[in-house]
């Protein structure tokens, strides 16, 4: 068999609209959140001092901090036409726009010395979606209008979302590989009881659990093998059924450790969204989606 | 390790929250006050003023008489499991609350 046909099967199989519009949702909803609530803090960035501006990313194109308003004007237009992406309203304007205003400002915010890697995924995400037919269900005006059949238009960009999110893990696993090498295990007991003691030295809320368990060297020998082991099979999940739904828990399980010995929250796939795409979503959403619309408040088409 | 901490009249020191050196977010912090103190004197002061002038306009640190940019060197595993007092200490900053 050929290994090209078998790929562009893989990678073009026809899928549900529906999945693409709950992805558009999910993501949408939990980015515009994200933006609501960290509104303050991302705000906060307009007053530092400018010897401080170190620009990553995008904003490299900047020499020195935006004024305070530009910073405001991108928040409020990102909270805006974050709504707008969610309702799918004027999409080919609100997609690109929310995810290359959600893209500045978290990247703003990374431009003062210190990287917050936890935006990465969802800014990519919405970057995807931004491209894609995402609003062609579940969106606003589309009252009456028959849902389109499963098409590869709305296929790929499905793989695409699930292979960014395995290659952050997978990447993740390298970094790790190459800092503490296969004895992973002392370098992460060494980095949790550091980020413990930097959190009380600094005056902030730390895990005491992190803190307590710095004392089982062996502990943290598994805790280091299975986190290389999941990062590192994280293509795995990709093949679906079985394998995937176990990787998923497995990294779930991660991120709650990750919560549970450093305070550290990874909002995103603890909540399960940034898992969505390796499963059919539609169901669950769709079911929200009709529940929504039987309030007569949603101009959505339910099913 | 940087830090920025709080002495009270007894001479107790504890730390000054993230949201009045930086902001709410401590790692965040962490890199403003290695930033500074990296700048050299002049801008471990200035952090040191900044701080303690925000110090000031808070009621539950009445308390604090002097704010102090200090540079703490640990052991983080032995921090946990044979006492908090670190290796080395230096003393990068100290400047007077304003009241």
């Amino acid at each position: 068999m050929n290994p090209l046909k078998v790929l562009d099967e893989y990678w073009c199989m026809p899928q549900p609209a529906e999945r693409l519009a709950a992805l558009r949702l999910i993501t949408g909803l939990f980015a515009l959140l994200y933006v609501l609530a960290r509104g303050p803090h991302l705000a906060s960035y307009a007053h530092f001092p400018p010897e401080q501006f170190r620009p990553v990313g995008v904003v490299a194109l900047l020499h020195a901090p935006a004024p305070p308003f530009v910073l405001y004007a991108t928040l409020a237009l990102c909270i805006v036409s974050g709504f707008a992406f969610v309702l799918g309203f004027r999409y080919r304007l609100s997609g690109p726009l929310f995810a290359l205003t959600f893209l500045w400002v978290t990247t703003y915010r990374c431009s003062w010395g210190m990287i917050f890697h936890q935006d990465n995924l969802v800014a990519i995400h919405l970057l995807i979606l931004a491209v894609v037919p995402a609003a062609d269900a579940w969106s606003w005006g589309t009252h009456g209008k028959p849902i389109p059949n499963a098409a590869a238009r709305y296929g790929w960009p499905v793989r695409a979302f699930t292979w960014v999110t395995i290659s952050t893990y997978v990447v993740a696993g390298v970094a790790k590989l190459q800092n503490g090498g296969l004895d992973w295990g002392e370098t992460l007991r060494s980095h949790v009881a550091y980020d413990a003691l930097r959190k009380l030295e600094l005056g902030s809320m730390h895990a005491p659990l992190g803190a307590w368990t710095v004392q089982f060297s062996a502990l943290f020998w598994l805790l280091g093998a299975m986190t290389l082991l999941l990062e590192l099979g994280a293509p795995l999940a990709g093949l679906g059924g079985r394998v995937r739904t176990t990787w998923v828990l497995g990294m779930w399980g991660f991120h709650f450790g990750v919560l549970a010995l450093m305070a550290i929250a990874f909002v995103y796939p603890l909540t399960g969204c940034a898992f969505a795409s390796f499963f059919a979503v539609e169901r669950p959403v769709g079911w929200c989606v009709g529940k929504f619309f039987a309030l007569g408040r949603a101009p959505f088409r339910a099913t | 390790m940087h830090t920025v901490v709080g002495i009270d009249a007894a001479g107790e020191s504890a730390p000054i929250a993230p949201r009045l050196v930086a902001n709410s977010e401590t790692l965040q912090t962490a890199v403003a006050i290695a930033r500074a103190v990296g700048a050299g004197r002049k801008a471990t002061r200035r952090l040191c003023e900044t701080v303690a002038e925000k110090v000031a306009r808070e009621a539950d640190l009445a308390d604090v008489v002097t704010v102090e940019v200090r540079s703490d060197k640990y052991e983080p595993v032995a921090y946990f499991t044979r006492g908090t007092t670190p290796r080395k200490s230096r003393l990068r900053a100290s400047c007077r609350v304003p009241r």
